[in-house]
């Protein structure tokens, strides 16, 4: 099991481009999905050091899929994203297992101490 | 309508019994004073016995049923005179007895064989006066008298028989005509008679009296030729005076004349000293009395003749007056407009009435209201104004006039058992006789001619068959007048009519030329030179030679009228702009055809402005509103176009950010940074989209119909809901039969429409709480030359009656809602030309509203 390996799900594939990008400058590895369920099938055998996931998904809302990964084993950490980001949606994220909460468009660097974070918090 | 208010005359046969009863009297008394004087005693009977005669004239002039009173009354005169003789009671009574049957006899058989029994003008009515009256009357009764005369005198039957017949033969053949005919000319008094002829009557009778007179004198006799002429020659002298009486004063007059000449015979003869003077008195009585028999007979006759030839030359005349007449009337009627009618009918019926020969003529129009009398003439001698006949309320006009059949009512008098002598004669009314003719138009009543006089006409008949044609063309002229007068009326209330209309009215006929025209259409001409063509002109030569000066609209009224003028269609209109100095305004011409045989086709001009603006100021009120509305619309997805914008925003900065860390690095990867600064602008144009949209949408600008491509708007209404659609966790799926499809319209209300129902499907998946949400919409090519846009949702469905209802404005079930959004996109649609439905999925859940537009031109 590597450990900087970061798992990003969101439908807008210029969004997920762009997060790829930025995640491989701070030197992760970076595997992206379009939906919830592309996840969930590769989450059956690989488990990331961390998860980005957008609240809003055209199938799937990420929220539904955070209560998902938690039945799991080990549960990695979870960073929501969302481009509405409201007080209701935080709480509910937080309940549902999130370590961080970053509403669109977000800081490069709040991203990367996040996941640092994210992943460290598990580590330790 | 009834009669004036004039005073009526009372009839004149109730006054004439008990006239011709006293006549009677005095008559029988003073005939009987003269019989007695012309008695040769010792014999009981007279050479003249004149009261037998004057009975049988009473009776004659008197309906027979009023015969007892005649009777009864002479009969205490009879008494008061005969009991001056020395005769019994008993024999007194008897000869009453006879002298009454004698007169009964005479006048009762006479009515039996004669037609008029008063008159004696023709062969036939004489042969009955002679049979009846002069032969029949006196031998029969002569045997009853001289049974009495006999019995109670002693003296010799046959010898009383004979005289008394021979003198009562005299008696009513001289007095009954002389007497009837001067009843029946005094009721004419005086009217029939000129002083001219008076003065002849009067040296007619002042000639026989002279010789009468002188005759009895003996002074005619001193002279000897002519004492021979008197002796030999019988009434040779008076002759040439019963020959004058006999050829110019008919019956009636040669009556009188033998009346007179008879007496002064008699008593000449009396005297001793006229003819037979040789012979014995009783001969000399009776050869006397049988030479003025035969005398009176045979002037009589001639007289008869004469009158009779008199009345046919008369009768002749008349019928040729009556026909110049009647082609006269018809010539100055059939001439003459409708108009002048009326006075023609006033100069006319005075003529009409004279030649027809009666004393009244009115002409009664039949209108609605009933019979009225319009025109009247009335002889001014007879009588002075006279009532009008009140024709409807007469039993017998009344009966005349529903059977559409003249009738004539004679005054009883004269002829009481024929006619129709249980009819009241006109109570009340001035006229013993008259008629009415119904005027008759078509068959049907429209009016009656009723025409009166004093006396009964001559030829009844012959009076109600001129009097028919009379009213035949007296009918046709009032036919003429009524519809005339119909006709004018007509025109003036269609010429009102037209000129009471507020718009324009130009009638053409089938070549354009034009035939009527109301002010308000040269008012409302503006500009249109060819609109003040006058009455008779052609309008649409003037329409077309203003098209050939340019004029671009009357080109198109030009071939628009000639095509309604050739029946090809059925309306045409044409709306005209003009911005003269002022604000706009609007004008329509509309052309119908004529709805007559000969064609033609009637032109209506209107102002339509206030119409036009007002339809102006409704669209931009729908404008605004729908603008408003599109507004609310995009206000209520402000959440999801932030979403729709951030994303493109969040992946720039990510990726900005991301290229600015691999240029910090230590070697940097150029492509990769390429890369990231193509998305940057993939991202911003994807952004601007979105912006352009939305702009699009909120644009507030007129309604601009152009050719627009459906599909590809409906799918921009796709895309912009897209977000939205995840935000609710909606699916909005789009299906398009053929692309792209062509419609005429606002392509920004269309997408309107589009996102209202989008919006609207959504919001009742939400409120129904429905666990699969989704929306699909459909396009579709629909019957000939329409679109059909389709939208289906997986909602509860429409709440069940209320498919019409839910586009009434304010009609909504949301908390929050205005419920303008369904009613706006009614409007759209129907200012498209289109229409909307809306009702419940058949085959399983959720609502389906369809949109049908018309094809843009061109489509297939």
């Amino acid at each position: 099991m590597t450990s900087d390996e970061v798992f990003v799900v969101d439908d807008d594939a210029s969004v997920r481009r762009a997060i790829e990008r930025l995640l491989h400058t701070a030197g992760y590895t970076v595997r992206s999905f379009a939906s919830a369920y592309e996840l969930i099938s590769v989450m059956r055998t690989h488990r990331p050091a961390c998860l980005v996931i957008d609240v809003r998904m055209p199938d799937c809302t990420g929220l539904e899929l955070a209560e998902m990964l938690r039945g799991a084993p080990a549960p990695a950490p979870v960073i929501f994203i969302t481009g509405h980001g409201d007080i209701e949606m935080a709480v509910r994220a937080m309940k549902a297992g999130a370590v961080d909460f970053l509403a669109k468009p977000f800081d490069d660097q709040a991203l990367l101490n996040a996941i640092a974070h994210a992943v460290g918090s598990v580590e330790h | 309508m009834t009669g004036s208010a004039l005073p009526p005359r009372r009839p004149r046969q109730s006054v004439a019994v008990p006239a011709i009863a006293v006549g009677a009297c005095a008559g029988y008394y003073l005939a009987s004073v003269v019989g007695f004087q012309l008695r040769l005693p010792p014999a009981t009977t007279s050479v003249l016995w004149p009261p037998n005669a004057v009975l049988t004239a009473a009776l004659l002039l008197t309906p027979p049923r009023r015969w007892p009173i005649i009777l009864l009354a002479v009969l205490p005169v009879h008494l008061v005179i005969q009991l001056q003789t020395e005769f019994p009671l008993a024999m007194i009574l008897s000869l009453f007895v006879t002298n009454a049957m004698e007169a009964v006899v005479a006048a009762g058989l006479l009515y039996r064989l004669s037609d008029a029994p008063t008159r004696i003008d023709t062969l036939p009515r004489l042969a009955a006066f002679f049979v009846a009256v002069v032969i029949a009357a006196p031998l029969l009764s002569s045997f009853a008298d001289a049974a009495a005369v006999s019995l109670f005198r002693g003296e010799d039957y046959w010898k009383v028989w004979r005289t008394r017949s021979l003198s009562n033969m005299l008696a009513e053949l001289t007095i009954v005509p002389a007497a009837v005919g001067t009843v029946q000319l005094a009721r004419r008094w005086p009217r029939d008679m000129s002083p001219a002829r008076w003065a002849e009557a009067g040296f007619l009778a002042a000639g026989l009296v002279g010789i009468g007179v002188l005759g009895v004198r003996s002074e005619l006799l001193q002279v000897r030729a002519f004492s021979v002429v008197s002796r030999q020659t019988p009434l040779a002298l008076q002759l040439p005076f019963l020959l004058w009486a006999a050829m110019r004063f008919g019956p009636t007059g040669t009556g009188l004349a033998l009346v007179a000449t008879s007496v002064f015979s008699a008593w000449t003869v009396i005297r001793g000293l006229g003819p037979f003077a040789s012979t014995s008195p009783t001969t000399t009585v009776a050869a006397l009395t049988l030479s003025l028999i035969v005398v009176s007979s045979t002037l009589l006759s001639l007289a008869t003749l004469l009158e009779e030839r008199r009345q046919a030359q008369h009768a002749l005349r008349v019928r040729l007056r009556f026909e110049e007449l009647l082609s006269r009337l018809s010539a100055a009627l059939v001439r003459l407009p409708g108009d002048q009618i009326a006075q023609a009918f006033d100069a006319w019926l005075g003529r009409i009435a004279r030649v027809l020969g009666v004393d009244s003529l009115t002409v009664f129009s039949h209108n609605p209201g009933g019979l009225q009398a319009v025109y009247s003439w009335t002889d001014p001698e007879a009588g002075g104004p006279l009532a009008a006949v009140p024709v409807d309320q007469e039993r017998w006009a009344r009966r005349s006039l529903a059977a559409r059949e003249p009738v004539i009512i004679l005054s009883g008098s004269d002829d009481p058992d024929r006619g129709p002598a249980s009819t009241p004669m006109l109570p009340g009314v001035v006229f013993p006789s008259g008629g009415v003719v119904p005027l008759l138009g078509e068959g049907d009543l429209i009016g009656a001619l009723v025409f009166a006089s004093l006396a009964d006409p001559p030829a009844p008949a012959a009076l109600v068959a001129n009097a028919q044609l009379v009213g035949e063309v007296l009918a046709s002229a009032l036919r003429r007048k009524h519809s005339e007068e119909a006709l004018r009326q007509s025109e003036i209330m269609k010429s009102a009519i037209l000129q009471s209309l507020a718009g324009g009215v130009a009638v053409i006929d089938r070549r354009g030329v034009l035939l009527q025209v109301n002010d308000p259409w040269r008012t409302l001409a503006g500009r249109n030179q060819w609109m003040h063509t006058p009455v008779g002109g052609n309008l649409i030569a003037e329409c077309w030679a203003a098209f050939e000066k340019g004029d671009r609209i009357a080109g198109e009224v030009v071939a628009g009228v000639t095509e309604v003028l050739e029946r090809s269609q059925p309306r045409f209109t044409i709306e005209q702009r003009t911005e003269a100095a002022g604000p706009p305004e609007w004008w329509t011409l509309t052309a119908v055809p004529l709805n007559r045989p000969e064609g033609g086709a009637v032109l209506t001009r209107a102002n339509v402005t206030d119409l036009r603006r007002a339809e102006l100021d409704a669209q931009r009120s729908r404008e605004e509103l729908a603008h408003v509305s599109r507004l609310s619309t995009v206000g209520e997805m402000t959440a999801s176009l932030a979403h729709q914008l951030n994303q493109p925003l969040a992946a720039i900065m990510t990726n900005a950010q991301a290229g600015r860390r691999i240029l910090d690095s230590e070697r940097p990867d150029f492509g990769e940074v390429r890369a990231i600064l193509g998305d940057i602008v993939d991202d911003d144009r994807r952004a601007s989209d979105v912006i352009q949209r939305v702009r699009e949408l909120l644009r507030k600008g007129q309604l601009d119909m152009t050719r627009i491509n459906l599909t590809a708007a409906i799918r921009d209404v796709a895309d912009l809901v897209a977000s939205e659609a995840i935000i609710r966790n909606a699916t909005v799926s789009v299906e398009f039969e053929h692309e792209p499809l062509f419609v005429r319209g606002d392509r920004v209300q269309l997408q309107q429409v589009v996102l209202n129902l989008v919006q609207n499907a959504m919001d009742a998946m939400v409120e129904g709480n429905t666990s699969v949400r989704r929306i699909a919409l459909h396009c579709a090519r629909w019957k000939q030359k329409q679109v059909i846009i389709t939208v289906r949702d997986s909602g509860p469905g429409l709440p069940p009656g209320t498919e019409l209802s839910i586009f009434e404005p304010f009609y909504t079930t949301k908390k929050n809602g205005m419920g303008m959004g369904l009613s706006i996109v009614r409007s759209i649609i129907e200012a498209h030309g289109g229409m909307i439905e809306a009702a419940n999925d058949p085959g399983g859940r959720g609502a389906v509203f369809e949109v049908v537009l018309p094809a843009a031109a061109g489509e297939p």
